[in-house]
């Protein structure tokens, strides 16, 4: 296993000494992470379509307190939405085309449901598979957050509204009926007043002594009650944040962009680097050396393999630092980035190397590396059906982008890490089995 | 009975896809023997150098010798890394090789034994065209190979460096090691004990390079008369077996 170890050295002291190479190593990061970064940040808010398709009501009524779910979605600009309202059909269209980045859907009867204050209510939100689309669900699912909160607070205030009239006695109304509750302080004053007569005509004292009973009942219950109006509040809400919304950017775009920058990097580096790497030992006519007997094309091919996870990780540090200091709670992340990165390293590289087995020369296999890679950048950020869905799926850069956001931005990203380092190592398995099979082309 | 050849070829066929490159060549060496391969553009030598050191395998024939490491490799182009100086080429050879011995040390004998020692520390593209050859088959001895194989080493290399290169490779010659190289030309093959004239995928000639002056050719002359009286013996002799219509069919008419 040393050959390769020796094989990716060499080649890292190669590039080392090729200064354009170096500063080109050093300023590309940059300059691709302030393009992506300055693009995606500086596009305004992105729109969803809305269809409201309850019928049951437009308004949920809690108490004194009224709701309308129709104007909260609409308060989504909040969180970065734009939202415009249409009939489904419309909408499905607007996503087809592009046009919306999501639809947030009202089934019909939410209001119904919600107005029982006996049953929660299901809003059906849909997404393109792209960036975009993701970003968008997450700033939904704080839109869904914010109306939970408004409603959670309605119904503390109506309980609460009812336990202060079982205190001091009112008018309360429970599904659109009034009652007069006498309450348990006027109670308590009517068995005092009540007490100290009989007590001015020498009554029995058996009986007066079951009044003190049911006074100080009447007493102890008020101020229990008066306990559990706080009680209702903490234990609905335990911890509450309130938020005040800053200009500035968005930690969850800067990870998207974060995560598409580094999948496109590393596809350029890796694939374009390695290929023209490999293809270089042929036209320096090394390799015919290294294969009889130095090295076996499996180790050729893993050295390359090797020389990429190193570029990889290199080119990424250096994007990193700069998303470190606009995001410096992700520097957690850094090992299970780097991870990521070395994962995703190995399929562009395998694939590197198998465009050099293909082509043979150098400069066709650069060519040919910008070639494959140019049009996977496009379809990362927009996503794409069908073969264009297929052909995502079986090279490297959309998994890669997808494990980057992960990696980056969830909060539990196992499943995700878990199923596209998978698919990372299925691709770099496939071309790099048949580099090494087919090495001996290039002799 | 005489020793055993150090490397015996037989019958070596070989082809790229549909295309016959090799026909059923034979080539012996021997121990501290220098052969030379002579033969026209696209007569298959260096197809049958590659099966000798076995980077390609045979479709027919057998190739009895040393292997691997013992057979030391010299191809042609440079066959070093240009952004790596002359000490970091040899100690990687050196280390790739698993010799016995700190890679430094192996480094530092290969370059004085290839007097490369002034431009140790110099890039390999920094060195002229006869130096970096020099680096190649520095690189091709390393280990001390009972047989070294050059595909057309004096290529692009000045006399200075040429005469060196025969010194270096008649002094492994002197301590056992058999040399085979390919050449187009008759000077440089002078310098071997034995000539192997291929033609078309064919061995055409097997002998020492003066003799080659002599062989008569059956049938009409493919040289043409003004050729004739222009050319020296020897070269007269190899013309004829290159251009010989024979030599697109069979092998060993001449005589």
């Amino acid at each position: 296993m040393i050959v390769p170890f020796l094989l990716a050295r060499k080649d890292a002291r190669m590039l080392a000494r090729t200064r354009a190479l170096l500063v080109l190593l050093v300023t590309y990061p940059l300059v691709v992470a302030a393009i992506v970064g300055g693009l995606l940040l500086s596009q305004g808010p992105p729109t969803i379509a809305f269809v409201n398709e309850d019928l049951t009501g437009s308004e949920v009524r809690i108490g004194q307190e009224s709701f309308s779910i129709d104007s909260y979605v609409r308060q989504a600009e909040k969180n970065g939405v734009q939202v415009e309202s249409m009939e489904r059909e419309e909408a499905e269209r607007a996503l087809d085309e592009g046009q919306v980045a999501g639809i947030l859907v009202i089934p019909g009867g939410t209001v119904a449901k919600l107005n029982t204050q006996l049953a929660g209510a299901d809003l059906k939100f849909i997404v393109g598979d792209s960036a975009l689309g993701s970003i968008v669900a997450q700033r939904m699912k704080g839109v869904v957050y914010n109306i939970n909160l408004s409603i959670s607070d309605a119904l503390i205030e109506a309980n609460r509204d009812y336990l202060d009239k079982l205190v001091t006695g009112g008018e309360v109304e429970v599904e659109g009926q009034e009652f007069d509750l006498y309450g348990l302080a006027p109670i308590e004053d009517d068995l005092r007043e009540a007490r100290d007569e009989l007590e001015d005509q020498d009554a029995d004292q058996e009986l007066i002594d079951r009044l003190d009973r049911a006074i100080e009942f009447a007493s102890d219950a008020g101020s229990a009650i008066g306990l559990a109006d706080n009680a209702l509040e903490a234990t609905a809400a335990p911890i509450r944040l309130d938020v005040d919304r800053l200009e500035g950017k968005s930690p969850l775009l800067t990870a998207q962009a974060m995560g598409f920058a580094l999948a496109v990097l590393i596809g350029f580096v890796c694939v374009v680097l390695v290929a023209a790497s490999l293809a270089a030992e042929r036209d320096e006519a090394v390799l015919g050396r290294l294969l009889r007997g130095l090295a076996a094309p499996w180790q050729v091919v893993v050295g390359k393999l090797l020389l990429g996870a190193l570029l990889a990780v290199l080119f990424s540090t250096g994007l990193f630092v700069v998303y470190g200091v606009l995001e410096p709670q992700s520097w957690s992340r850094l090992p299970l980035l780097l991870g990521a990165v070395i994962v995703a390293s190995l399929a562009c590289s395998a694939i590197g190397a198998f465009i050099a087995v293909l082509v043979r020369d150098a400069r066709t296999a650069t060519l040919v590396g910008i070639l494959l890679i140019l049009p996977l950048a496009p379809l990362a950020l927009v996503g794409g059906d069908g073969p264009l869905a297929w052909i995502e799926n079986v090279l490297p850069v959309t998994p890669s982008r997808d494990l980057f956001n992960a990696v980056l931005f969830d909060a539990s990203p196992w499943d995700t890490v878990r199923a596209r380092s998978l698919q990372l190592l299925a691709i770099a398995a496939v071309p790099g089995v048949l580099a090494a099979r087919l090495l001996r082309r290039l002799v | 009975m005489s020793a055993p050849h150090l490397l015996a070829a037989r019958g070596i066929e070989r082809g790229y896809r549909r295309r016959s490159v090799l026909r059923g060549v034979d080539l012996t060496i021997d121990a501290g023997e220098v052969v030379a391969l002579l033969g026209p553009n696209g007569a298959g030598k260096t197809t049958l150098m590659k099966v000798v050191v076995g980077l390609l395998e045979q479709t027919a024939g057998t190739v009895e010798g040393p292997r691997g490491r013992a057979v030391g490799w010299v191809p042609q182009g440079g066959a070093t890394y240009a952004r790596m100086t002359v000490r970091e080429n040899l100690e990687l050879f050196a280390k790739l090789l698993r010799l016995d011995g700190r890679p430094a040390d192996l480094a530092r004998t290969a370059a004085r034994n290839a007097d490369l020692e002034p431009w140790y520390e110099a890039l390999g593209s920094e060195l002229s065209g006869g130096l970096r050859q020099r680096l190649n088959v520095a690189v091709g001895l390393l280990g001390g190979p009972q047989l070294l194989v050059l595909d057309e080493p004096t290529t692009g290399v000045d006399l200075v460096h040429r005469t060196a290169l025969f010194g270096v490779l008649r002094k492994r010659a002197e301590a056992g090691c058999g040399v085979l190289f390919s050449t187009h030309s008759i000077e440089d093959a002078a310098v071997a004990d034995r000539v192997v004239v291929i033609v078309d995928g064919l061995s055409r000639y097997d002998g020492p390079l003066a003799a080659v002056a002599d062989v008569q050719l059956e049938g009409d002359d493919p040289v043409s008369a003004a050729d004739a009286e222009r050319l020296d013996p020897v070269s007269l002799g190899l013309l004829r077996l290159w251009q010989s219509p024979d030599a697109h069919g069979r092998a060993g008419s001449y005589s």
